[in-house]
């Protein structure tokens, strides 16, 4: 048996993972995207872990909750992707610059 | 109609004449101008009225309305004369046509504007005086700095914009602080008596231990302190006084710097009984300094309006000297001297604003020997000079006389348990009096006498109009001066009342004198006033 | 539970649904139609209307017992934010005469009324969501200028990590609890399980970014600005109304217990004194807007301070007042021919001259997010401060007055600009060519705004007790 820590630790990992894609990224704006994508997926883990080690099935229902709305944010970040890229012809971040912020 | 309808009457009434305002064209200023005199004009007969059904020998509230407004909270809207705003009200209502009529020629740009501000200000001020629920005094207060920022900052002088918004940023930093003890005295009177409520019969039964209070009453005294203006909050007057137009400095001296004092009558001292005691020394030595330093100050400019600018700062120093007293005559002549100053110092700011149309200049030395060149402006001129300095027959003898007379017994008081520094201060604050006869006095020789010299030739003397505003001034100043009776005695109650609130709470031994030990006066005299 | 009762309950979301129905419908079946605004429009204000007298009526029910449910509260909630979305569809109409602007914004706010009902951290998520992607959208649509994309994107990228963080907290406190019931959150807020504070923490923050509170407010700025006018005025009364709602949700009546308190306090604080400081250095009033909408996060966050009954109120009201006054300031601000051109402060000099209406109304819009009474604003910073203090936080009540106090000076360099400035001088005006009055609709939205504003600030007594939890 894989001990809950394990899947915790695995998903704080994955987590970070996609948190320092977003903050240390500098080349492509595809990777801020996938980076979310990364930390939902990770939140995931935690949602299936918890359920299997409670028994509790809410936990997995959410987890498909979460797969459709990552896949409805995604969708959604690409279609701006695209707007973005028509005007800008980059989507390099360091490019997105026109904004004080 | 009852009299609490009039008095209801009596504040709405520029609310309703400013509503009244869009309807006229905007070509029309005739009509405006004749609109906002007609509405001021019907808005002082009605507080005459009230003023003269005001009954003295009744304590407490006369022509009160209260009704539920936010009942969760306990806030009422509750309004009603008492001894303490009768004057003030009266004094607010009376020079609020002479405002409107002062400015007929002065203000050319945006006249509906202009006048739709000086009657909602007419509002908040009214408003003001005449709350008797902490929220609803509170929302007067600030609502008032609205309309007297555009008035200043549309219509004023080259640096209106600065003074404007120096003037609004200091007051309201006072009034921020102020917000946060009414919302702690509202929330402690709740846990101390298990009512919800803001109105000040309430808030005057509840005591605090004193570390609260002393919190409390600094945070109203510098609300208050910057309103008066107190030295030394007073950085914003002379500024906001000389950049404003003549209308608006006609208002900011005569009834705006009252609500100042009338805030320490009102709430600030009876509220914090203990801490009183505690501030009194301070308090007394900056009303002290604020009488010298303004007088001073007034002394060396070179700009009349700023001479007047700081003679206001002088002459409330008196007002906070005798309210600080807690002695009768002291607290009486104080209220006296609100009403008093508001006069003389509304008619010379009124005189600058005349010689600045014809002139456009405030420079002292571009003047000289107006006498020979303006008689008729000259003698008004004189004539609030002499007010001002505090001449017999004026207003501002009676006044001041009391304030110092008060001021000396109690500090004669305290000498005798041995307390020197209230008596040196009294003292000093005599110098007062010979300060500011000298400041006006070079102010009235510079303008009047000497070797004439005007910047702008020809000048006409005063118009009618002018004369009669100033006129109705002028007898102002006579009424109270040689009838002081009448006034006295209308206040002389709720003098008492502030006395009575003074002396209650934790520590009312020591140094402080005991509530008043003259046996009460039937009403109708008070001994050795009368001239 | 009969379907009947279900379906009262449920009647706001019911007829947003068959608006939004009705316009994919539409879309699908009449191309180039007209009708979106006027569908948009009456199920909106149907909606508004419908949870008004439900609110009134005083009823209960949980039609989806776990994860729903409804009361007098819930439809004052839901009354609020959709009269504030009425205003917001009235000034739309001039820059979207049709198009996806329409569906978007009812989805929006389908998501907003299902927030300000969840019971269960399933629903909430829903309707966070669905109140939030759309308006990613939103911000890029109309185009006006090139930096909407990448404000959009922006706020797309932080909000996103944002509602990770979310899970990421849920997922904690439904490790901790066992159920993903709402309650899971306020029984973690007394307790010191690592993993409950964790979960709260994280929540917390992630709502904080979502409603634009220092440090987490840096897409606001951006994102107001680049939007079109009506998004931004969306954005500021509306979806900011929905994070607090979720929040309101959260907490429930539970007192915020320290050190969580010091969290809860200083952070808001720090949004009051940076929004109102950066808002003085702007120069664009959408930018102004933005930083302003940051300071009153603070404001509305410090409500939490409060204790548990009285928040609700405070909070509602003070989304009341906030919202119709940024609306308020948004429909009157006069069009002009370029985007950017309409933003600056600049323009708006001696607009006492040209239109007093506009200038008026902008005006009392100001001193109303100032707080000066006896406008609207000020009884909502009152009634917040008021349940500091009474909450026993007296030096949390002061700072917060003083950061409030940064404030004013920009308010009323706003109003410096309306009444005392000369105008711009001819060459500029022509350049912003175009400037004409604020549209009929646009007006109508002036007056939509103002009429309960007076409402508020005559009977304040009685807008909160209609409001009362």
């Amino acid at each position: 048996m894989v001990p809950l820590t394990h899947y915790l630790v695995l998903g704080a990992v994955l987590f970070v993972l996609g948190l320092a894609g977003i903050f240390l990224n500098r080349k492509n704006v595809l990777i801020l995207l996938m980076s979310i994508e990364l930390m939902l997926l990770a939140v995931n883990t935690n949602f299936v872990a918890f359920s299997h080690f409670l028994g509790d099935t809410a936990g997995q229902v959410f987890v498909f909750f979460v797969l459709t709305v990552a896949a409805a944010e995604s969708a959604i970040g690409l279609a701006i992707l695209v707007v973005l890229f028509r005007s800008r012809h980059t989507i390099d971040v360091q490019d997105l610059d026109r904004l004080k912020g | 109609m009852s009299d609490a309808t009039v008095l209801n009457l009596v504040l709405y009434l520029p609310v309703l004449g400013a509503l009244a305002l869009p309807a006229i064209p905007v070509r029309r200023e005739d009509l405006t101008r004749a609109l906002a005199l007609a509405v001021m004009g019907l808005q002082f007969l009605l507080t005459a009225y009230l003023y003269a059904r005001f009954d003295p020998a009744v304590a407490g509230l006369q022509f009160e309305t209260r009704l539920p407004w936010i009942p969760s909270w306990g806030v009422s809207y509750q309004i009603g004369l008492d001894g303490f705003n009768v004057l003030l009200v009266l004094l607010t209502a009376f020079l609020g046509p002479l405002v409107v009529a002062g400015a007929f020629t002065a203000i050319r740009k945006d006249v509906k504007l202009f006048h739709a501000m000086v009657l909602l200000l007419q509002f908040t001020m009214l408003g003001t005086f005449l709350a008797q629920d902490l929220f609803l005094f509170y929302l007067f207060w600030e609502a008032m700095l609205i309309p007297m920022f555009l008035i200043i900052g549309v219509w004023g002088g080259e640096r209106r914009v600065y003074a404007t918004v120096k003037f609004v940023l200091y007051t309201a930093f006072g009034s921020i602080l102020m917000l946060g003890a009414v919302i702690y005295l509202a929330y402690a009177a709740h846990a101390g008596s298990g009512v919800s409520s803001f109105a000040f019969a309430d808030l005057y039964r509840t005591t605090l231990p004193v570390p609260a209070q002393t919190v409390l009453l600094a945070a109203f005294a510098l609300s208050f302190a910057i309103k008066v203006p107190m030295v030394p909050f007073h950085t914003w007057l002379p500024d906001a006084h000389v950049e404003a137009p003549t209308a608006g400095s006609v208002i900011l001296a005569g009834v705006l710097l009252k609500m100042g004092t009338y805030g320490f009558l009102k709430l600030g001292f009876p509220l914090f009984p203990d801490a009183t005691r505690l501030f009194t020394p301070a308090i007394m030595t900056l009303s002290v300094v604020s009488i010298l330093y303004g007088a001073g100050l007034a002394l060396v400019q070179t700009d009349i309006k700023r001479v007047i600018a700081y003679s206001s700062i002088s002459h409330l120093g008196y007002v906070m000297l005798g309210l600080v007293s807690a002695d009768l005559l002291g607290i009486q002549g104080a209220i006296l001297q609100m009403v008093s100053h508001g006069l003389t110092a509304g008619g010379l700011f009124l005189l600058v604003g005349m010689i600045y149309e014809r002139c456009h200049t405030r420079e002292l030395a571009a003047y000289g020997g107006l006498a020979r060149i303006l008689p008729v402006y000259s003698v008004f001129f004189m004539i609030l000079t002499l007010a001002a300095i505090g001449l017999p027959t004026t207003s501002g003898f009676t006044g001041e006389f009391l304030v110092l007379l008060g001021a000396f017994s109690a500090a004669w008081q305290q000498y005798e348990l041995g307390a020197v520094q209230p008596l040196a201060l009294s003292g000093a604050a005599v110098l007062g009096v010979v300060l500011g006869a000298l400041y006006m006095l070079r102010l009235a020789g510079r303008l009047l006498f000497g070797e004439a010299r005007v910047p702008h030739q020809p000048v006409v003397d005063l118009a009618l109009r002018e004369k009669l505003v100033l006129g109705a001034i002028v007898a102002g100043v006579f009424a109270l001066g040689l009838y002081p009776q009448e006034p006295l005695r209308k206040s002389e109650l709720a003098a008492r009342q502030y006395q009575e609130l003074l002396a209650r709470g934790v520590g009312a031994g020591g140094p402080a004198r005991a509530p008043e030990a003259r046996p009460p006066r039937p009403a109708g005299q008070t001994a050795g006033k009368t001239p | 539970m009969s379907a009947e009762t279900v379906l009262t309950a449920l009647l706001p979301e019911v007829l947003l649904l068959a608006g939004l129905l009705l316009l994919i419908g539409l879309e699908i079946a009449v191309p180039r139609h007209r009708g979106a605004f006027a569908v948009s429009l009456l199920a909106v204000a149907a909606a508004a209307a419908a949870a008004a007298w439900l609110s009134a009526g005083g009823s209960s029910a949980a039609p989806f017992p776990g994860h729903y449910s409804v009361g007098p509260d819930t439809f004052a909630a839901k009354a609020v934010v959709l009269a504030l979305a009425v205003p917001v569809l009235l000034l739309a109409r001039g820059e979207f005469p049709g198009g996806p602007f329409y569906p978007l914004l009812v989805s929006s706010l389908l998501g907003v009324c299902l927030v300000v009902s969840a019971d269960s951290f399933l629903t909430l998520f829903l309707g966070v969501e669905l109140m939030s992607i759309p308006v990613y959208v939103l911000v890029v649509l109309a185009f006006q200028r090139e930096e909407s994309a990448e404000a959009a994107l922006k706020y797309l990228v932080l909000s996103g990590t944002a509602s990770a963080t979310f899970l990421l907290g849920v997922s904690l406190l439904y490790g901790g609890s066992g159920s993903l019931a709402l309650s899971a959150f306020s029984t973690a807020l007394g307790s010191r399980d690592v993993l409950a504070t964790a979960g709260v923490v994280l929540v917390l923050s992630a709502f904080f970014l979502k409603a634009a509170v220092v440090p987490f407010h840096t897409w606001a700025p951006d994102a107001y600005e680049a939007a079109s006018v009506p998004v931004t005025a969306y954005m500021a009364a509306v979806v900011k109304a929905g994070v607090l709602f979720a929040v309101l949700r959260l907490f429930a009546l539970a007192p915020a217990e320290r050190p969580l308190v010091d969290l809860l306090a200083l952070l808001p604080l720090a949004s009051m004194v940076w929004g109102n400081l950066a808002a003085m250095r702007q120069d664009g009033l959408r930018r102004l807007i933005a930083y302003s909408s940051i300071a009153h996060a603070g404001y509305l966050f410090y409500a939490f301070l409060g204790d548990g009954p009285g928040r609700f109120q405070a909070v509602t009201f003070y989304l009341l007042a906030y919202g119709l006054m940024n609306v308020l300031v948004l429909a009157a601000l006069p069009p002009a021919g370029d985007d950017v051109a309409r933003d600056r402060l600049e323009r708006l000099k001696g607009l006492f001259q040209r239109q007093p209406y506009a200038a008026w109304m902008i005006a009392v819009a100001m001193l109303s997010l100032a707080g000066i009474p006896p406008f609207p604003g000020f009884v909502a910073k009152f009634l917040v401060f008021k349940n500091v203090v009474a909450a026993g936080y007296p030096v949390y009540a002061v700072l917060g007055l003083v950061g409030s106090y940064l404030g004013l000076y920009f308010y009323l360099r706003v109003i410096q600009y309306l009444f005392m400035a000369p105008p711009p001088p001819a060459e500029e005006a022509s350049a912003a060519e175009g400037e004409g009055a604020p549209s009929r609709l646009a007006l109508a939205a002036t007056v939509l705004c103002l009429l309960p504003a007076i409402l508020i600030a005559l009977f304040p007594g009685w807008v909160i007790d209609r409001l009362g939890g």
